[in-house]
């Protein structure tokens, strides 16, 4: 489904990874060749400059001749003229020098071999023949011209001066192979580095379907085993009820009464749990007494375990408070048992103890609650995995493998952590420790009553289903609040413009129609500041979202009891205090 | 081989410039007494400038003035009270003589010396005429009176 978009992404970087391997390499032989390039433009200019300079120089030494022999080549002295020309034979570059009349004929000169004089001079700019640099100056005096001089210098030869250049040149040319070098070396890096990057991506792409596959299948599982459980759950209430239609006997029927209870309650916790798999759904940490939340749980276990298993409970009663999400920490107790339960299939105890663990230097006081069981034990090399989502050695329909992942989550976002200890044959000991809290527990009400109405109230009950709003509505009357319903928000919404004498909006959330019921929620929030709001929804997503805003959220499904505590809370925060019947 | 001389004195002399009237265009190398040169004077400055002007070769009669020469050279002479050079006190003309058998007072004198041509030269003379001598022909002069 998504392969196309992901070839293209996966296709240009590949592209500008073909583009970058090639252009390091090409780009260092570009670099190396502009340098030997360079170096050698530079070494043709130090030539042309150094013979210019030569030039110069020569000109130079031409005239101060021509200066100096101007007296004596105009006098005829050629004593004078021979020691000025001697002179220059100091400079053994200067191969020949010569005085010669205006009319270009030769007064007097020397020259080493091989060079030669002419024997007439003509006056010319300064040339370069060979080795060999000419420079010609006339000899004036005032305006007028007495004669030339006639200056041939030795200019270094090729050998010379590119045995001059050599340094340079070496070094440019070490310098060019260690760019191009560096560069095949930083290309190869880079084809590894690009390689590696392409397996990682490679083996996170498989890592992530394998994942995949892996909840796919638990889902799977875990939907075999909820439906079981769940027809279970159904042939007790629907049993129960067949049974409470043939018997009059109250006895009979309180206790009937009480099975399709028990069953309701325990697929609504299943579907709690389907839920909460499904998605994480936050924690409300509360500070708890864990003797007393632990020790409230016995029913519920003797429930889940059957015959053959017995829970102890050590729970000593000066245990620390922490703070923890309550119906998380059930949940992980009861994960732990029912994994305990499946490892003695002869049955056995089931010891669940706590003590206090005071601080050492590592971390602060906690609270260790210990679940000892005397099963099979686990295998050592599988010790490191049970807490892995996903992993089970149950059978199909008997265990999604997200039982104790269940409690390790639980415990790492409690602050705490899970330590196993296990033998093989005897038993496994997992310890939940749970970070102290200097809280105090809030006063667990235990077994709320249906709290009737506190006077006369009028709730605007929002639902777009019959059957819910039905059974709600008959909750609300057994309660003693007067109801009136509107289908959905909008209908709400006209309804509260019309009528204001209403004391609470009770609303479900997810409704057709425009208006849903955040958007309601919001509304009411600004037309009515003083009308408080409630929301209904089975939807944990949905329900993530309200809480988020802060607003008020009854989860279905719902006890009467939930029902008015709820209210009446709703009613109290916004300062509806009931009409004193005076 | 004193003509060519005579003539390439010029160049290594500077002359102040009041020297040169706006009215005359020439530089006039003048000569007095007996002319030992000739022709061959005139060949050598034949199409020659000097100080951008033409040179002419001027003989002096005995009773003529030396006014508009900027050279002076006297030759021999069989007059008496021969003195070519004492009205040019203190005037910018540089004289020229033969040290031997020519009057006396040139600044620039011809001497033979080992059969060539050579000269002295009494520079402090020529200062007194505001004329300056280069230092090149003071170099290669035999002897320089400097006062």
């Amino acid at each position: 489904m998504t392969d196309a978009p992901e070839e293209k992404a996966t296709n240009r970087p590949r592209a500008f990874g073909i583009i970058a391997q090639m252009a390091t390499p090409l780009a260092a032989v570009l670099i190396a060749l502009l340098l030997l390039a360079a170096s050698v433009a530079v070494a043709f200019q130090l030539e042309r400059v150094g013979q210019l300079e030569k030039a110069r120089q020569s000109a130079v030494q031409a005239q101060i001749l021509a200066s100096g022999i101007a007296a004596p080549l105009a006098f005829d002295d050629d004593v004078a003229l021979q020691e000025y020309l001697n002179a220059l034979r100091a400079d053994p570059q200067i191969t020949a020098a010569a005085a010669f009349r205006p009319d270009g004929t030769l007064v007097t000169g020397y020259a080493r071999p091989p060079a030669r004089l002419p024997s007439r001079n003509a006056m010319a700019e300064p040339t370069i023949v060979g080795n060999t640099l000419i420079v010609t100056a006339p000899v004036l005096q005032g305006n007028m011209k007495l004669g030339s001089v006639y200056l041939q210098s030795t200019v270094d030869s090729w050998s010379r001066r590119v045995t001059r250049y050599l340094g340079l040149a070496v070094i440019a040319v070490l310098a060019s192979l260690l760019i191009v070098v560096l560069a095949a070396s930083y290309a190869s890096l880079r084809k590894a580095h690009q390689e590696l990057q392409n397996e990682i991506a490679n083996r996170m792409q498989a890592e992530e379907a394998l994942r995949q596959s892996q909840k796919m299948e638990a889902m799977g599982q875990l939907t075999g085993g909820v439906a079981h459980d769940f027809n279970n759950l159904l042939m007790v209430a629907s049993g129960g009820l067949d049974l409470m239609e043939r018997t009059d006997d109250p006895v009979k029927i309180a206790k009937l009464k009480a099975g399709i209870r028990q069953a309701v309650d325990r697929g609504s916790k299943l579907t709690k749990q389907l839920l909460a798999f499904a998605r994480r759904s936050p924690l409300k940490p509360e500070v708890i007494d864990l003797r007393e939340r632990v020790s409230g749980m016995d029913a519920l276990l003797e429930r889940s375990l059957g015959e053959g298993i017995r829970v102890a409970m050590h729970l000593p009663g000066d245990l620390w408070p922490v703070e923890v999400d309550a119906s998380e920490l059930e949940v992980a107790i009861l994960n732990i048992v029912l994994n305990a339960r499946d490892a003695m299939p002869r049955g056995g105890v089931i010891v669940i103890e706590a003590a206090n663990a005071p601080g050492d230097g590592k971390r602060g006081d906690c609270v260790q609650l210990a679940l000892t069981d005397q099963g099979s034990g686990i295998p050592v090399d599988q010790v490191t995995k049970i807490f892995e989502p996903f992993y089970t050695t149950k059978g199909v329909g008997q265990g999604t493998g997200l039982g104790l992942s269940q409690v390790y989550g639980f415990v790492r976002a409690s602050g705490g952590d899970v330590r196993v200890d296990s033998i093989e044959g005897r038993g496994t000991t997992i310890t939940l420790i749970l970070p102290r809290t200097t809280k105090n527990p809030a006063q667990h009400v235990e077994d709320v009553q249906a709290m009737v109405a506190p006077g006369q109230h009028r709730i605007l009950l929002v639902e777009d289903d019959d059957t819910v709003a039905t059974t709600v509505g008959g909750m609300l009357a057994e309660l003693g609040y007067e109801t009136e319903r509107a289908e959905n928000g909008d209908a709400a919404l006209r309804r509260l413009d019309r009528e204001r004498n209403f004391s609470l909006v009770l609303s479900d959330m997810i409704m057709p129609g425009d208006v849903s019921g955040i958007d309601l929620v919001r509304r009411v929030g600004q037309n009515w500041p003083a009308l408080p709001t409630m929301l209904m929804t089975g939807y944990s997503a949905a329900a993530a979202s309200a809480a988020k805003e802060g607003i008020r959220l009854l989860s279905k499904p719902f006890s009467i009891q939930d029902l008015s505590v709820q209210i009446l809370a709703a009613l109290d925060q916004k300062g509806h205090r009931p009409p004193t019947p005076e | 081989m004193k003509a060519s001389f005579l003539f390439k004195f010029a160049p290594f002399v500077e002359w102040p410039p009041s020297a040169f009237s706006s009215g005359d265009r020439n530089f006039t190398i003048c000569i007095a007494g007996e002319d030992p040169f000739g022709n061959v004077l005139d060949d050598v400055v034949r199409g020659q400038k000097m100080a951008n002007r033409p040179v002419k070769v001027r003989r002096l009669k005995p009773e003529g003035g030396v006014a508009g020469c900027h050279m002076l050279f006297a030759g021999r002479s069989a007059e008496k009270d021969y003195t070519p050079f004492t009205p040019l006190a203190g005037q910018p003309v540089l004289t020229v003589a033969d040290r031997d058998g020519g009057p006396p007072g040139a600044m620039i004198q011809f001497v033979i010396r080992s059969g060539r041509v050579r000269f002295q030269i009494d520079e402090s003379a020529a200062r007194a005429c505001h004329l300056k001598i280069s230092s090149k022909l003071l170099g290669l002069a035999i002897a320089v009176d400097r006062k």
